[in-house]
């Protein structure tokens, strides 16, 4: 257990009735990150949220905070805040007395509580709305009242219940850069929950993928998406061929597998026994295409099934020759192979640290 | 296309009808007045001006209001109370206790009124039990046949009128609200003070107004519990038809007591309104 | 007139409302006249409806009633062309006879009104203008009932309802007409049904003064019997005699007086409407009506007074008609109404 985490879910599971909506789990969370849990919607990421918020409580395990375990601490003696997917703003109060309502239950005198939504107004941008009631404000406006009632008692975790979901595509890139940079600004942790696998690429330090009620990946965007560690993580977070094989061969180095590309060599790893069978996987923007004839160490002639245009970079369906069956897409920027069409001989050729072996 | 506007005509038209009509020749009736035992068609205001004429009239008038409107506020906090405490329940038990508590609504009402008479009677359950348990010495009458024993024959006869739209009105508050409040830092009594309460109350309001408006009707519920205390304005209507055989004079003060549950009425959709602008 | 008006009062008028209850008590055979009766249950039952289709080759359609406002309501609607023969108590003849609703009898068409008892030969409210509009057919009265366990006597006064030894034990029933003519019986006014300005104020003095020793004025026939029986009551103004076998059925020793000073006697009559059809098939129902044998199966099968068979009447108890004020149309029910409703809105003193 790492020292500087703010929060530490250990072996944390729940069930309703015999249906398990959380395995067994341990996530360490550290002080300050943006941590990102991705996963689609039945994958147990709200379950998460949830217990560390306090309004549903685990099965099983233990949930620490700077090492105490806070599983019979009631929702209201946390020290989170959250940002509800519905918002979940007090209808019968205007923006300031929502804001204020977390000061003003902990009996703040009422100077401070002003001068402190003021503040708290002016940085999420209402600081003219503070007379509205919810109903007279526009989603993105909700969307900041909530954000600002949740930070303005300076929580130690801000969790976020998929807060965006809700925005149409640009409210929700500048909702995104506004809140990373909140989130620097304010120096808190937060724990992000979304289904939007791009949502997450952009704001997270780091990211959890969840799938079936347990956790399938923990990673830096980067490492995530170079290095997928399931099927699954292949699938969900962004484009991937999917390439099925056989070890053949496993030594001095490196091994050797036979499939649908032919034989592809990949680095060595211990874990990979002669002749079982394994799915590669590999990226359509990490795939070449060299003229017909070149001879490149890891390559497999193909023919263009469709070209789609797609502004800078266009998708290239191709099918390997000698299976004739098999298809993989490709993605190239447009300008490189400005004359391409349907029916081209190529040859596709990629480097081996771009193949990732899944287990 | 001429069938189906017909079609609609009956649809929208036949119970617009069906109550309008009567209503109307109420109103009409009570502009009318009797000369000997037959009635008179002409134009009058003779029966209204009787009505504030006779200080027996509009003073029972005034009490019934006043019956009715305290009946209103016990269904209110005691149905309040219920309706709470069933929100509160999760899972099917929530529904078996709301269940439970409307299932009175199916009873027949004069049964109702006679099982009151039967726990709060000379004989009743209650005496029966005060005895037994030796807080009194004998059966005592001070729970039948008086203003109290009206208050709470009525309360509990109308309560499961007032538990419904409360618990609807309760039903309404999503409840990450109730999670946003906890989420604040406010502990559950906060919660309830800040957010519960202010969000159900405009529509537990209209569940009191309901009761007010039904008991302000009830002649036969205080007729027999609540003794030589039990005249309301709806027996004095009554004396006018079927004893008086006055109809204009029992229709006018039919009239004003519509008048005093349109009122009410008024007042309820106002505060629904409220409800949705704030 | 409030005997029948069972706590179902407010269900009545929903009868009322959709034409009440209509029983054709024919049999299905092609008869040449029709007979149309609006009567109570238990006064034209099947045996003798049919004795009556085939001795006259008629058909009876049998409307039944729960409420006198409701007869009134029939009539008036149509002036009285729905129906032939009503049977209706005394105090309403007066209102009947003035709307034109009836019709006079010919009683040389009525030979069985020989068999009439003496009190019911010549009763002055069914006679208007020298003419006789109704017969007597079966007659109540409003009686003391009391608790025997309590009294080892008959109280022989109405006074007892203001003796402050029963107080809070006595009940009386929520009704106008009963309540004002006892207490004036008790006040000894002369004249109950034309009462003057005082006689109202003296009889409302009395009845405000009741409300200190009154448990409740019960609402219907039922309900003053269930009240009683509940136990805690002694005394009370009774609805009619059948109570006195209801209370007993429910473990009360009860038992009926009609104190010295009298008490409401009422009899229903049976009367042809202004609209009859065949008049005289009429005249044959009511005439068939006063058949002693008739006379003999009201008493023993209701419990009410008949008015030919005397000895059937002495068998059930009933042997007080002459200590009986029969009712009558009062001087204006409206004010009675208005004095018993300011009565009753008037705090006990």
């Amino acid at each position: 257990m790492p020292q500087h985490a703010i929060l530490n879910l250990v072996g944390v599971s729940k069930s309703y009735r015999d249906v398990e909506v959380l395995q067994p789990t341990d996530l360490a969370i550290e002080d300050g990150e943006f941590i990102t849990v991705l996963g689609p919607s039945g994958s147990g990421k709200t379950t998460i949220l949830r217990m560390i918020g306090g309004f549903t409580a685990p099965t099983s395990g233990q949930i620490l905070f700077q090492g105490r375990d806070i599983v019979d601490v009631p929702t209201f003696q946390r020290p989170f805040n959250t940002v509800f997917q519905d918002y979940a703003l007090f209808p019968h109060m205007r923006v300031v007395d929502n804001v204020g309502y977390g000061l003003r239950v902990r009996g703040v005198a009422k100077a401070e509580i002003a001068r402190k939504v003021a503040e708290v107004l002016q940085i999420v941008d209402l600081g003219d709305k503070a007379d509205r009631f919810p109903n007279a404000l526009s989603g993105g406006q909700r969307q900041r009242v909530a954000l600002a009632r949740a930070i303005i008692c300076e929580p130690k975790i801000v969790l976020l219940d998929e807060p965006l979901a809700a925005l149409d595509a640009e409210l929700r890139r500048s909702m995104q850069d506004f809140l990373k940079d909140l989130q620097r600004r304010i120096k808190t942790t937060f724990i992000f929950i979304t289904h939007d696998q791009q949502e997450a690429i952009s704001m997270a330090d780091r990211i959890v993928v969840m799938n079936h009620g347990k956790i399938e990946q923990i990673g830096s965007p980067r490492e995530i998406y170079r290095r997928p560690g399931s099927e699954f993580v292949a699938r969900f977070f962004g484009e991937n061929n999917l390439i099925p094989g056989i070890v053949e061969q496993n030594a001095a180095g490196e091994a050797c597998i036979d499939s649908a590309l032919g034989r592809v060599i990949v680095p060595r790893d211990a874990s990979l026994a002669v002749g079982s069978k394994v799915v590669m996987a590999v990226r359509p923007e990490h795939i070449k295409l060299v003229p017909a004839g070149s001879t490149v160490s890891q390559s497999v002639a193909a023919e263009v099934r469709s070209v789609t245009f797609l502004g800078a970079t266009s998708q290239i369906a191709l099918t390997i020759a000698p299976q004739g069956n098999f298809a993989i897409r490709v993605s190239l920027p447009t300008n490189d192979f400005p004359s391409l069409s349907v029916g081209d001989q190529v040859v596709a050729a990629w480097a081996p640290d771009d193949l990732t072996i899944l287990h | 296309m001429i069938r189906w506007s017909l079609v609609r005509l009956a649809v929208y038209g036949i119970p617009t009808l069906l109550i309008l009509c009567p209503m109307g020749l109420f109103l009409l009736s009570s502009f009318w007045s009797m000369s000997g035992n037959k009635m008179s068609h002409s134009w009058t205001l003779a029966n209204y001006r009787a009505f504030f004429a006779n200080a027996s009239y509009w003073g029972i008038y005034l009490q019934t209001i006043k019956l009715a409107g305290i009946v209103a506020l016990f269904g209110l906090v005691s149905g309040y109370i219920v309706a709470y405490l069933i929100w509160r329940q999760r899972g099917p038990l929530r529904y078996m206790l709301l269940l439970f508590s409307v299932i009175p609504l199916a009873m027949n009402y004069i049964v109702k009124i006679y099982a009151m008479r039967g726990i709060l009677g000379f004989n009743g359950v209650l005496n029966s039990a005060l005895v037994w348990s030796g807080l009194l010495a004998k059966p005592s009458t001070m729970f039948v046949f008086n203003q109290t024993a009206v208050l709470i024959a009525m309360a509990v006869i109308y309560l499961p009128f007032a538990i419904l739209p409360i618990f609807l009105s309760l039903e309404r508050i999503p409840h990450s609200l109730v999670e946003a409040s906890a989420d604040l830092g406010a502990p559950p009594g906060q919660t309830f003070r800040r957010v519960v309460l202010p969000l159900s109350l405009p529509g537990s309001v209209v569940g009191g107004l309901f009761v007010m408006v039904l008991s302000l009707g009830d002649f036969l519920t205080p007729q027999m519990v609540g003794g030589s205390q039990g005249f309301t304005f709806g027996r004095a209507i009554w004396s006018q038809f079927g004893m008086a055989f006055n109809w204009p004079f029992g229709a006018a003060l039919a009239v004003m007591l519509l008048l005093a549950i349109a009122i009410i009425l008024i007042a309820a959709r106002l505060l629904t309104r409220y409800r949705r602008t704030s | 007139m409030n005997r029948r008006e069972f706590l179902t009062s407010t269900g009545m008028a929903l009868v009322a409302a959709t034409g009440g209850l209509s029983i054709a008590a024919s049999v299905a055979r092609a008869a040449t006249k029709e007979l149309r009766v609006l009567t109570w249950e238990g006064y034209a039952d099947e045996q003798w409806v049919k004795e009556f289709e085939q001795a006259n080759d008629a058909t009876v359609k049998i409307s039944y009633t729960g409420s006198v406002d409701e007869i009134f309501a029939k009539l008036l609607a149509t002036n009285g062309d729905d129906f032939d023969v009503i049977a209706i108590e005394t105090s309403s003849y007066k209102r009947l006879v003035e709307q034109k609703l009836l019709q006079a009898l010919d009683l040389t068409l009525l030979p069985n009104r020989a068999n009439l008892g003496p009190t019911f030969a010549n009763v002055s409210s069914i006679v208007f203008d020298g003419k006789t509009y109704a017969v007597p057919f079966a007659w109540g009265s409003i009686p003391l009932i009391y608790d025997r366990k309590v009294f080892s006597e008959a109280p022989t006064s109405w006074s007892v309802f203001w003796d402050e030894n029963y107080s809070g034990r006595v009940i009386a029933m929520d009704d106008a007409t009963n309540a004002i003519v006892t207490t004036a019986l008790l006040l000894g006014i002369k004249d109950p049904f034309n009462m003057s300005a005082d006689d109202f104020a003296a009889v409302k003095a009395k009845l405000i003064d009741q409300k200190k020793y009154v448990l409740t004025y019960y609402a219907g026939f039922d309900d003053g019997v269930s009240i009683m029986a509940q136990g805690g009551v002694d005394v009370m103004m009774s609805m009619g005699e059948p109570q006195v076998q209801m209370l007993q059925k429910k473990g009360i020793d009860a038992a009926l007086t009609i104190p010295k000073e009298g008490a409401i006697g009422w009899i229903d009559c049976w009367t042809i409407s202004a609209g009859a059809r065949d008049v005289p098939l009429a005249h044959k129902w009511v005439d068939f009506m006063l058949d002693k044998r008739i006379g003999n199966y009201i008493s023993e099968k209701t419990g009410y007074g008949n008015t030919t068979d005397l000895a059937a009447n002495e068998k059930i108890g009933l042997n007080y008609a002459d200590r009986l004020v029969f009712l009558q149309a009062p001087e204006d029910q409206g004010k009675r109404i208005d004095l018993w409703n300011e009565v009753k809105a008037t705090p006990a003193p």
